[in-house]
């Protein structure tokens, strides 16, 4: 049996975490939905099978998963806040790494993946609706986007409200859309976040010029992704240990 | 010095098993509680039931069936009669000797208020 | 099974312990005692590796806790003051907690629980806070493992849960397991303990089986005026005075944890002369 991880015990944690921990994963469905949806809607809808276009997405996507692990990093460590849940959590019989891992799938891969699934739907239904009434496919696509951003828009909105002592929310959200849009202005030299042009088309990008400098910063995110999810391991392990006298909360 | 002082655990123990004996709660050559069992129900050490059945052993008032468990002997409640007999002849009443030459009372004055014990 | 060295440890602003050295044996069920503050929970909190000393090594069965290996944790189960117990149903707590420690055994839950009184049929979370700490205990015991810490077992239980905790435990014991009792409740637990360690001023103050303490010491009452020459230590009760002397072949008497303990503090030079 490997002590630094091993494959059922990491599943037992997973499965209690997945359980037991159903708050947070709501919290970060509804914040990476919120963030999220505006952004990488857009690269994806290039329609481009280049390799560069593919690995700027898969940048962008691990970036993403970077930023959704940064976001709910507050609720990965937020079970070891409370003295009571810390040590029902550090005292369960498992490595630092699957207990890590189990969070951040819990508050960071899973929303990402909820997200990512339904923009998939979307990307589909639009597909649908488009064969079934629209001439456009443009105008489906965009039906079925509104749609989709009204409502989990409407999600962020109720969380957001149930859970009022959330004000970080607030600030890193408009963070985190700063950063996306130096991002997009590196990448795609576009500052603009919205999609639509004024007759509500999907407006594509024309995605030439700064090619290997996109490819290189795409690589960098992959890496700087990777690095951030290891270093989290690093210091989440030691808030499993108690290094100074238990808050009690 | 005069200081009063209580029995040690596991001899109280004993006490409770030989008046359980007695009473008849376990007849001879029936089985006694293992040692783990007595110490749930009087909710102590296990260790100091040991003490208590080794203490039981060594004056025959139980034996031991290797792999089965604790039984009481054949007249376990005669011995058990000898025992406490033996105990208050060698503590209570060397005590009571001693009380009674502390205060004065002769001892032929015990002996009135004995016999007159009974008449009453 | 367990071994302390040479261990340090402090906060940033006061030591807490100095140079420690303690082991605890399988099949005795320690008491852990000292004053608010001496560090019962700290000590407790380095063997279960949650804590990391600054110096010295803590060894469980031949791991060191410093590396917190899931082997070790699944051989140990921390009960600590204060617990959590999640808004779930019983049996779903025991579904997926009880597959984390490989001796588990169901029998020895719902025997426990029997104990209590209780069964798994409820709301963890509808339930007082006694029978949450029942509970839990029911679940620690039935873990099965080889080291069990319990810091104030008997806190919140009410009058008849602490006989019930005590038979409880009692049954529970085998020879391959250790219990590490830590209390302030000293009569609750009086009769349960096998050993006692008292933590007193950085170090251990004394740490003797109980079947040594009561083989040199007596515990008793004397009379105003009437105060044994040799006592080591004495304090008021309404007889006159509760002594503790050292025993020069007279009958044994029971152990007084807590005339043990206020003499040991007092004058541990003479207590440990005695033992030396």
């Amino acid at each position: 049996m490997n002590d630094f991880f091993n494959l059922k015990r990491f599943w037992l944690v997973l499965r209690r975490e997945l359980r037991l921990s159903t708050k947070p994963l709501i919290i970060g469905t509804a914040l990476t939905v919120g963030l999220l949806l505006f952004d990488i809607a857009g690269i994806y809808k290039s329609h481009s099978s280049s390799v560069e276009d593919f690995m700027i997405f898969l940048a962008m996507l691990t970036f993403a998963v970077t930023v959704a692990v940064w976001v709910s990093s507050a609720q990965i460590s937020r079970n070891l806040a409370r003295k009571t849940s810390f040590l029902a959590f550090s005292t369960l019989p498992a490595s630092s790494f699957e207990r890590y891992l189990a969070r951040v799938v819990v508050c960071g891969f899973l929303p990402v993946a909820v997200w990512f699934t339904l923009y998939f739907g979307v990307h589909l239904s639009d597909t649908i609706v488009d064969y079934m009434q629209m001439n456009s496919s443009s105008q489906g696509g965009f039906i079925a986007l509104c749609a989709c951003v009204i409502l989990f828009s409407s999600v962020f909105a109720f969380w957001g409200a149930a859970f009022r002592r959330y004000g970080f929310i607030v600030g890193f959200c408009v963070t985190a859309f700063s950063v996306f849009a130096l991002f997009r202005w590196i990448l795609f030299g576009n500052v603009s976040l919205m999609f639509l042009d004024p007759i509500g088309r999907f407006v594509q990008h024309d995605f030439f010029g700064y090619g290997r400098l996109r490819l290189v910063l795409a690589v960098a995110l992959l890496i700087i992704g990777a690095i951030n999810l290891g270093a989290g391991y690093f210091i989440y392990r030691r808030k499993q240990m108690i290094v100074k006298p238990i808050k009690k909360k | 010095m005069d200081f009063k002082e209580s029995k040690p655990i596991y001899l109280q123990i004993v006490d409770r098993i030989c008046n359980e004996i007695v009473m008849g709660k376990y007849p001879e050559n029936e089985r006694i509680p293992s040692v783990r069992e007595y110490a749930a129900i009087v909710e102590v050490n296990a260790n100091t039931v040991v003490r208590s059945y080794d203490f039981l052993q060594s004056g025959d008032v139980i034996f031991n069936r290797r792999g089965i468990g604790y039984f009481v002997s054949e007249g376990a409640i005669e011995k058990i009669t000898a025992m406490r007999r033996e105990t208050f002849m060698n503590e209570q009443l060397a005590d009571f000797f001693d009380e009674i030459d502390m205060l004065k009372i002769p001892i032929e004055t015990i002996v009135e208020l004995y016999k007159n014990r009974n008449k009453k | 099974m367990i071994l302390i060295n040479d261990l340090d440890f402090g906060y940033s602003k006061h030591k807490v312990f100095e140079n420690l050295n303690l082991t605890f044996d399988e099949g005795k069920i320690y008491g852990l005692l000292g004053l608010n503050g001496a560090g019962k929970s700290t000590l407790l909190y380095l063997i279960g590796g949650l804590l990391f000393a600054d110096n010295g090594k803590v060894e469980f069965n031949g791991f060191d806790m410093r590396e917190r290996n899931p082997r070790a944790l699944a051989d140990l189960f921390f009960v600590s003051e204060e617990f959590e117990l999640p808004d779930v149903k019983f049996e779903t707590y025991i579904k997926l907690h009880a597959p984390f420690y490989p001796n588990f055994s169901r029998e020895t839950l719902d025997r426990c629980l029997s104990g209590f009184g209780m069964d798994t049929n409820c709301r963890l979370n509808r339930l007082s806070m006694g029978q949450k700490k029942k509970a839990f205990m029911c679940f620690a015991l039935a873990a099965n493992t080889r080291l069990l810490i319990m810091d104030e077992p008997t806190n919140g239980l009410d009058i008849p849960s602490k006989s019930q905790f005590r038979q409880v435990v009692s049954s529970c014991m085998t020879d391959e397991r250790t219990i590490i009792i830590s209390t302030h409740q000293v009569r609750d637990v009086e009769n349960l303990i096998d050993h006692i360690t008292i933590i007193n001023d950085k170090r251990i103050a004394f740490d003797r089986p109980v079947a040594d303490i009561t083989d040199r010491l007596i515990f008793a009452d004397a009379k105003m005026g009437q105060r044994p020459g040799n006592a080591i230590y004495a304090q008021p009760s309404p007889v006159g005075e509760q002594v503790v002397l050292p025993r020069n072949g007279e009958q044994e008497t029971p152990l007084n944890i807590e005339l043990l303990f206020n003499a040991v503090l007092a004058e541990r030079e003479k207590v440990a002369n005695i033992f030396a």
